[in-house]
């Protein structure tokens, strides 16, 4: 019931000095525009579309992860995009921190909230808004420029409604789940 | 370890409030005395097995029942006045904000009322698929704004409402609206009843509650001496509804509507969706939670919509023990969880870990229940102590993990019998279990009893007394519940 320890083989795995865990197997373009807080683990086959950013003088980062996060395998984040007045452009997709991120999802939202968990095989349209303490179901298709309000759980879809409430100690209860799988997340 | 087992594995806690009511007979929790008065009676290890023999559980484990009374730790609530476990269903709720899920716009209760309980800026629902709508540019040259749905590609022009602004839609709507007959029609209806029913109401005598003394003056100052003839006189004042312009001849189909008897059959749902318009979104609230006993606020939420803190938060969790059954200990030390499925007959050592969320030690015992027909647990470690919470735990927790040696070592210290591990505030105790059937859901019931010193200051003590007494202030809270752990099917 307690999370299992998952063992990785160090050489798989890239340790950067913030305890960023990222796989050698990922799959992550333009990484200069990536920016990843301390302690999040970035699993194999995971993409990370860092050059897909807005042309300008800058440098600006366009993807933003924040700490104790969890890239699952075969997962795809990728900026959103909108033609707005004739101009196309990309813009930069915000994860704040404690967020889990379930295998074969795809991400192209605007934003994320803290201490949200994502499930496997979801959707995230275009310009979503995740706030905190969300929860997505497995298999959710969360249709573009759905706002999803804190504390909701988000299931089935397209598109995907809110079902039913979190509780009020659901923050704690992910932050320390996060903390627990990056804890466990060992080298063998 | 297949992940499906472990979804099947929970630790569940019984709330033995019934509902409705306040809390229970039956289960004494709560017992709180001052150093001065008599010691909370606390069962000692020679009394436990009399105590296994009086318990009595409140729910059998395959009871459908303990779906609605038992949930996990994080759906539970804390009264700490009255010391006792609440459930979402023993506590009052009530609104402490309103705001819109789509713009999270915090809107005042005085708004709620006058929009009725819908957002009144420009978040509307899509009338086919009900997701958000999204106003989006269109190439017509005058009016070039519409509403435009991103999953079915429903737009607003199909009904005819195009905008000449982006924001600002809700008067734009009126305006669309205004032109409707039928709606002016039903305003002025609603207009015209409401004057009726100001006027009745304050002529008529109102029942009961201080309707007296207002009927009383009125009826003397209009000199009628009978609540009948006010009524007459007052109705005969208003004149009669005249149409303000819509008026439906078909008298027929009127008529028919008037007097349907019985509706047999439901017409199908025109795929005609021309008439149909956008329904304003509606709006969310946060809720407050106060204990059904006490009235003292377990949960206050910060009003503005965005912020997920809270003022007041009573969780279960920082007060009771939370118990999790451990895979491992370290990524060396063999797996504890028993080998799914379990086997009928079999002595399993089921491992649980508790946890102590208090600055204070806690003192814990654990009973089962007398004996099942499901399955026979034996308690190894009986009563056991819980070191208190420090923050310290929480970045000694790495070295901890990494060193193999430092947990084993406690573990053939030669403490207490039947306790596994000790790490913190964290104990983790063995019970045997040995499942007697073959059964779907295999549930084993535990009584739980913890008792701590409470070293807050009690509110109502002057301040004068506390020196004195020195220890006055502190207080010995038990509590006392079941817990209900599921371990999923056995097999021969």
């Amino acid at each position: 019931m307690e999370t299992p320890y998952s063992t990785y083989i160090k050489a798989e795995f890239i340790e950067t000095d913030t305890g960023n865990k990222v796989s050698r197997r990922s799959l992550i373009s333009g990484s200069q525009n990536i920016v990843l807080g301390g302690k999040t683990i970035v699993h194999p086959k995971c993409t990370i579309r860092g050059d897909l950013r807005r042309a300008g003088p800058t440098h600006q980062a366009s993807v933003l992860i924040g700490r104790f996060c969890s890239l699952g395998p075969y997962s795809v984040l990728r900026p959103p995009h909108k033609s707005y007045k004739g101009v196309f452009s990309y813009y930069p997709l915000k994860i704040g921190d404690h967020v889990d991120i379930g295998e074969n999802s795809i991400i192209e939202a605007a934003s994320i909230g803290s201490y949200v968990v994502i499930g496997k095989n979801c959707i995230i349209g275009r310009f979503a808004i995740i706030k905190d303490c969300c929860l997505i179901e497995d298999g959710a298709i969360v249709a573009p420029n759905t706002v999803v309000p804190p504390f909701s759980v988000v299931a089935a879809g397209p598109p995907a409604k809110v079902v039913s409430h979190l509780p009020e100690s659901i923050q704690e209860v992910f932050e320390a789940r996060s903390k627990d799988n990056y804890a466990k997340f060992v080298h063998e | 370890m297949s992940s499906a087992s472990n979804t099947l594995i929970s630790v569940l806690y019984h709330c033995p409030c019934n509902g409705a009511t306040q809390s229970p007979g039956g289960l004494d929790t709560g017992v709180r005395v001052n150093s001065e008065g008599e010691e909370a009676v606390v069962p000692n290890a020679s009394s436990n097995s009399e105590l296994e023999a009086q318990l009595k559980l409140p729910l059998q484990p395959n009871s459908e029942l303990l779906v609605l009374r038992a949930s996990a730790i994080e759906n539970l609530y804390y009264c700490d006045d009255c010391s006792e476990l609440r459930c979402s269903r023993c506590v009052i709720e009530e609104p402490a904000g309103y705001h819109c899920p789509n713009c999270l716009f915090d809107v005042p209760t005085a708004s709620v009322r006058s929009e009725k309980n819908c957002c009144a800026r420009n978040c509307f629902q899509c009338p086919v698929c009900t997701h958000m709508l999204s106003v989006v540019e269109t190439d017509t040259e005058t009016r070039p704004f519409s509403f435009a749905c991103s999953v079915c590609y429903w737009d607003s022009r199909e009904i005819g409402w195009e905008f000449e602004k982006a924001t600002g839609i809700s008067p734009q709507i009126e305006a669309i609206k205004a032109s409707d007959q039928q709606a002016k029609e039903y305003t002025s209806l609603l207009e015209y009843w409401r004057t009726v029913y100001r006027i009745s109401a304050t002529s008529a005598p109102t029942s009961t509650l201080g309707g007296h003394s207002v009927g009383g003056a009125l009826k003397s100052r209009f000199g009628l001496s009978s609540g009948l003839a006010g009524n007459s006189a007052s109705t005969a004042v208003i004149p009669p509804y005249q149409a303000a312009g819509y008026m439906d001849t078909d008298h027929t189909r009127v008529s028919q509507r008037m007097n349907i008897e019985n509706v047999d059959t439901v017409p199908p749902l025109s795929a005609d969706l021309t008439s149909i318009e956008p329904q304003r979104i509606r709006l969310h609230m946060k809720l407050a939670r106060r204990c059904r006993s006490c009235h003292h606020i377990l949960i206050k939420p910060e009003s503005k919509a965005q912020a997920t803190r809270f003022k007041i938060q009573l969780m279960a969790a920082n007060f009771l023990p939370t118990i999790t059954l451990p895979n491992r200990l370290s990524p060396k030390t063999p797996v504890l969880l028993p080998e799914m499925p379990l086997r009928v007959g079999k002595t399993v050592p089921l491992v649980l870990r508790f946890a102590n969320p208090l600055y204070s030690e806690m003192r814990v015992t654990v009973a089962a229940c007398a004996p099942e027909q499901d399955s026979h647990v034996e308690v190894v470690a009986q009563q056991f102590v819980l070191a208190p919470f420090t923050e310290l735990w929480e970045y000694d927790e790495d070295e901890d993990e990494d060193s193999d040696g430092s947990s084993s070592g406690e573990r053939s210290a030669g403490r207490q019998r039947g306790i596994v591990d000790r790490q913190g505030n964290r104990v983790a105790i063995q019970l045997n279990l040995t499942p007697k059937a073959v059964i779907d859901n295999l549930t084993v019931p535990l009584f739980v009893t913890c008792t701590h010193q409470d070293d807050m200051d009690m509110d109502t003590d002057a301040p004068a007394s506390a020196p004195a007494g020195g220890d006055s202030s502190r207080r010995t809270v038990t509590n006392k519940f079941w817990v209900y752990i599921s371990l999923g099917p056995t097999v021969q």
